[in-house]
């Protein structure tokens, strides 16, 4: 959050850049919408843990799609893993009956398709964009080969409940899991020398390189930690739906990257919100909800969706260029 | 000059949301895919008082195909209710919901028959969702919607294994469930749903088989695109026409079966095929839009001798259709009875009636002669302005 | 160590051990002679100026110096010390700082990360970064070098180009132990900003530092430094001391009217 620290005559109102903040206003107003007018439904406990529940996995993926964009890089490949990693669960699990070398397996395919991203992003010098297009590509279609298009279901039961349905503490874990995921994020990038650095490689690259900082590490890491909250995210869907199937994730995208930008990162790097990329979740959650409860018909919660989705992206990218 | 542009965007949001939020349109029918003049000549109003369609052929005494779990269907007319019946469906008040998995002309016409029949039951629609083919999202809106406490959801599965922990909640809660097509696997008929309503699909197969085949004179090389990915009701078909093409036809030959994913990459892949295979008479395509790549490609071949067979009717295949064009048969089904079927099943589940596990629509015939008719009694009302002129 | 020929000028100024000392340094791409046998000492106390058209090898040499380039023959010499960099951060961790052309500062960051930039500290068993600290010792340093910024943690994107500067040569200052370079660090500036940045520098040789500048504004030269040095198409004309040169020596030395000594 950057707050201007230029002595001013006007006091504060001035140092309130709006812009930095139109995700919770968003959020707060979109709430308060939902809230007063479907207070019956929209309000309950029920409803609302099923918002963050809902979005428990492109919350996690967002996470880690802040840290890529925050380094000047992007994964388009996430989708792919969702699937791809959800499936070798769900085999493993069907197969071996040990839920922990399911979590193992799916976990490695993050981190093998990570590597792979990184890898070729550092050493054969593409683009991000295009390699993860790629790998986007080569990963749906390893998930579509696994198994022949069946869906594989999940029966074991602390996958369906550690990962899925169950509860802790009166509240439901995967309210749990979304938590973890940003605190372990924000100080990551907040309170780590690993955020600092990633948010200076995606600021000014040869600026971190000249300081000493290892540039091409910091690319691998980033691509590596996003593939692995696809595989995280993969695990959370295999749970709650207690199946994986081949089309897992793949509208999963477009809904990382816009929460991630809603929040506050920058498509461009140097900039980055863990906590935005949750509200940016959650409000995009929210809204597939509440439009729902609210009876609209499909067009029309489209054409809801998109307005509020178009503005506070304009607003959040608007305070980047405009300098 | 920001500052103004920012209140004056979010007033218009705001605007624009309250507009929707307010004028809850969903009892309303939204026949915008197909908009035309109704025609009353398809119509006929049941024992019960309730508006159904009559079927363009007759409606054989036993049927073929069934069901996923073996059950034998019946036709769509069996299930109907009694005026006694109605009123007290109407006396019920009962919320219903829509749950679909994608918005096409096809399932818009469904959507108008499940919605008329819910007015004339006094049924209230209170959400309509679209999960775009995405089978998290589907189970998302089951859950939002289960939220809104409805008694009765009419829905469909995305994926019989995958989305049997979608619906187990609904059924857990109490609350009735209807399919259309597509059920969760190990779902019984009577105790987790109501009944599973779909059109007959081997009638699919058969008509557009028996269409080719007796077109051909029973003799020649054919091409075929096929679906290569899960999804029950697509492949069911394609199925029953491979089966009755080789068990009536054994003259038809197909030369070459391509996968498609995606339609939108019908065109190359049908490009490609009439190259490998020029001497072929006539391609299948499993439904309209793909059938649209299909005719694309054999335009741009100059390839206006190879007839092109496809199941569901599509604004675009009509035209070109009327026009005399590649298409030279579309095997449609009664959709929007197919809605009204739905919903007079889901009155079954409000009442605590038996319902037959399984009912169907049936298949029939499209070609260039009877295009009005089979349009009519598909969408219930007049052909498009253009197709008509075209047909003339 | 035999004592290669020196052309005049070009040791330190006497009584003083040279903190930077460079010995027939050369680099050569491929047949290409970038810098050939340039020699050169700069004491603590020292600002020595680096002249020359564009081309000369001005800035080959200042990456041989800070570690960029390896020399492909020479010597360097660091407080007394013959040393050898493996890459830019082992000179970095031997004492030797840049201030680059492009300030190389991240300006979404504000300043005190900026100056703690590869190095931040750390607190604590979870290393967590210790932002209290790094803010209050920014402050310190670019308050005891009197640069007018409104605040350790203003963000750089929020400061003038000059600010940037200031706080990029702050930053240098801070970390070198051995020599301060400088490669054309007014060149973007107006005016009155070259003006602070010049007080600036002043201010590091009042401290003690060793500072080389690399520069194409004479006046510059001529207002700030005490001995300058002219490279030419790689090869070193000469060293004068600045008390006793004139413009025209050094430009006639730089155009090449004027031939190398020695």
């Amino acid at each position: 959050m950057t707050v201007s620290t230029q002595a001013s005559p006007r006091g504060w109102m001035k140092k309130f850049d709006a812009k930095n903040y139109v995700v919770y206003i968003g959020f707060v107003l979109v709430f308060a919408f939902f809230a007063v007018t479907q207070t019956q439904y929209f309000l309950t406990p029920e409803n609302l843990a099923n918002i963050v529940i809902q979005a428990a996995p492109v919350t996690v993926m967002a996470i880690g799609m802040v840290f890529v964009l925050s380094a000047g890089e992007i994964d388009l490949s996430i989708g792919s893993v969702v699937a791809l990693s959800a499936l070798a669960a769900a085999v493993t699990a069907r197969e071996t009956e040990q839920w922990w070398l399911a979590v193992l397996v799916s976990l490695a395919v993050g981190l093998a398709v990570g590597l792979v991203n990184g890898l070729f992003v550092t050493l054969v010098r593409l683009p991000s964009f295009l390699v993860t297009l790629a790998t986007m590509g080569l990963v749906a279609g390893l998930a579509r080969q696994l198994t022949n298009l069946q869906s594989v279901p999940v029966t074991d039961s602390t996958l369906v409940t550690f990962f899925g349905g169950g509860e802790l503490l009166g509240l439901p874990i995967l309210v749990w899991w979304t938590a973890a995921a940003v605190f372990v994020g924000w100080v990551l990038l907040q309170r780590k020398r690993y955020g600092a650095h990633v948010l200076a490689v995606g600021n000014n690259a040869s600026a971190a390189r000249v300081s000493g900082i290892k540039v091409n590490r910091v690319r691998v890491m980033v691509l590596v930690g996003s593939a692995m909250t696809a595989a995280v995210a993969g695990l959370l869907y295999a749970g709650r739906l207690q199946g994986a199937r081949y089309t897992l994730g793949e509208a999963d995208l477009m809904t990382v990257i816009a929460a991630a930008i809603v929040g506050g990162t920058s498509l461009f790097g140097g900039k980055g919100s863990v906590v935005g990329a949750l509200i940016g979740s959650l409000l995009m959650s929210m809204l597939n909800n509440g439009l729902v409860l609210a009876g609209l018909s499909v067009s029309q919660q489209m054409v809801a969706r998109a307005i509020i989705i178009l503005i506070a992206v304009s607003f959040s990218l608007r305070g980047k260029k405009n300098q | 000059m920001r500052r103004r542009a920012f209140v004056s965007l979010a007033a218009a949001a705001g605007a624009g949301l309250l507009i929707g939020g307010c004028s809850v349109d969903s009892n309303k029918s939204s026949t915008a895919a197909n908009s035309g003049k109704t025609v009353d000549s398809v119509i006929e109003t049941d024992a019960g008082g309730l508006k159904r369609y009559k079927s363009p052929v007759p409606l054989a005494d036993t049927i073929e195909t069934r069901g996923p779990d073996g059950e034998t269907p019946v036709w769509y007319r069996d299930v109907k209710l009694t005026p006694e019946e109605v009123e007290k469906v109407k006396k019920g008040n009962y919320r219903a919901a829509i749950v679909w998995h994608t918005s096409s002309p096809f399932m818009n016409a469904l959507a108008t028959g499940v919605k008329e029949t819910f007015e004339q039951l006094g049924v209230q629609v209170i959400a309509t969702t679209d999960a775009n083919m995405d089978q998290p999202r589907l189970a998302n809106d089951v859950q939002s919607v289960l939220a809104l406490k409805p008694d009765l959801i009419v829905t469909i599965a995305l994926d019989p294994v995958a989305d049997f922990a979608t619906f187990k909640p609904a059924v857990d809660q109490g609350v009735k469930l209807v399919f259309a097509s597509v059920k969760p696997k190990d779902f019984k008929a009577g105790k987790d749903y109501i009944s599973l309503v779909t059109y007959d699909l081997k009638g699919l197969g058969d008509v557009t088989a028996k269409a080719l085949g007796d077109d051909l004179g029973g003799k020649a090389k054919i091409g075929q695109i096929f679906y290569d990915a899960n999804f029950f009701v697509v492949n069911e078909r394609e199925r029953a026409f491979e089966q009755t093409l080789k068990a009536k036809y054994p003259g038809i030959e197909v030369v070459e079966r391509a996968p498609m994913a995606d339609p939108a990459k019908v065109e190359d892949i049908a490009s490609a095929m009439i190259a490998r295979h020029p001497d072929i008479k006539a391609i299948f395509a499993p439904w309209d839009t793909a059938a649209e790549g299909v005719v694309a490609a054999l335009r741009n071949a100059g390839r206006q001798d190879i007839g092109v067979y496809t199941i569901d009717l599509g604004n675009t295949n009509a035209l070109d259709m009327a026009r005399g064009g590649l298409i030279k048969e579309m095997t449609s089904t009664l959709a929007v009875e197919f809605g009204h079927t739905l919903a007079i099943s889901g009155a079954y589940g409000l009442l605590g009636k038996q319902a037959p596990p399984m009912a169907v629509v049936p298949a029939f015939p499209v070609t260039k002669k009877n295009l009005k008719q089979g349009w009519e009694s598909t969408f219930g009302v007049t052909l498009p302005a253009d197709i008509a002129a075209a047909s003339k | 160590m035999n004592a290669p020929l020196v052309p005049s000028e070009v040791g330190a100024p006497e009584g003083s051990t040279p903190q930077l000392r460079l010995v027939g340094l050369s680099k050569h791409f491929g047949g290409v002679v970038a810098v050939n046998r340039f020699d050169l000492e700069v004491a603590a106390g020292e600002i020595v100026a680096l002249v020359g058209d564009n081309g000369a090898g001005k800035s080959t040499l200042v990456k041989m110096i800070s570690g960029l380039y390896q020399p492909s023959a020479g010597e360097i010499w660091l407080g007394g010390k013959q040393v050898s960099f493996a890459d830019a951060s082992d000179a970095r961790r031997q004492g030797v700082e840049v201030v680059y052309q492009d300030l190389a500062l991240v300006d979404d960051q504000p300043v005190y990360m900026n100056m703690f930039l590869g190095r931040e500290l750390v607190k604590g068993p979870l290393r967590l970064l210790d932002r209290k600290r790094m803010a209050r010792e920014t402050q310190e340093l670019v308050d005891s070098l009197d640069v007018r910024i409104p605040s350790a943690k203003a963000t750089i994107k929020e400061l003038s180009g000059g600010q940037r500067q200031g706080v990029a040569i702050c930053r240098a200052t801070h970390w070198a132990s051995n020599l301060v370079l400088m490669d054309e660090p007014t060149a973007a500036l107006g005016v009155a900003e070259t003006a602070k940045v010049e007080e600036l520098i002043l201010r590091l040789r009042e401290r003690g530092a060793a500072v080389l500048v690399v520069s194409h504004n004479l006046d510059q030269v001529f207002r700030i430094s005490d001995r300058i040095t002219v490279l030419r198409r790689g090869t070193q004309i000469g060293t004068r001391s600045t008390a006793t040169t004139s413009k025209n020596e050094i430009v006639s030395m730089i155009t090449g009217l004027q031939h190398a000594d020695a």
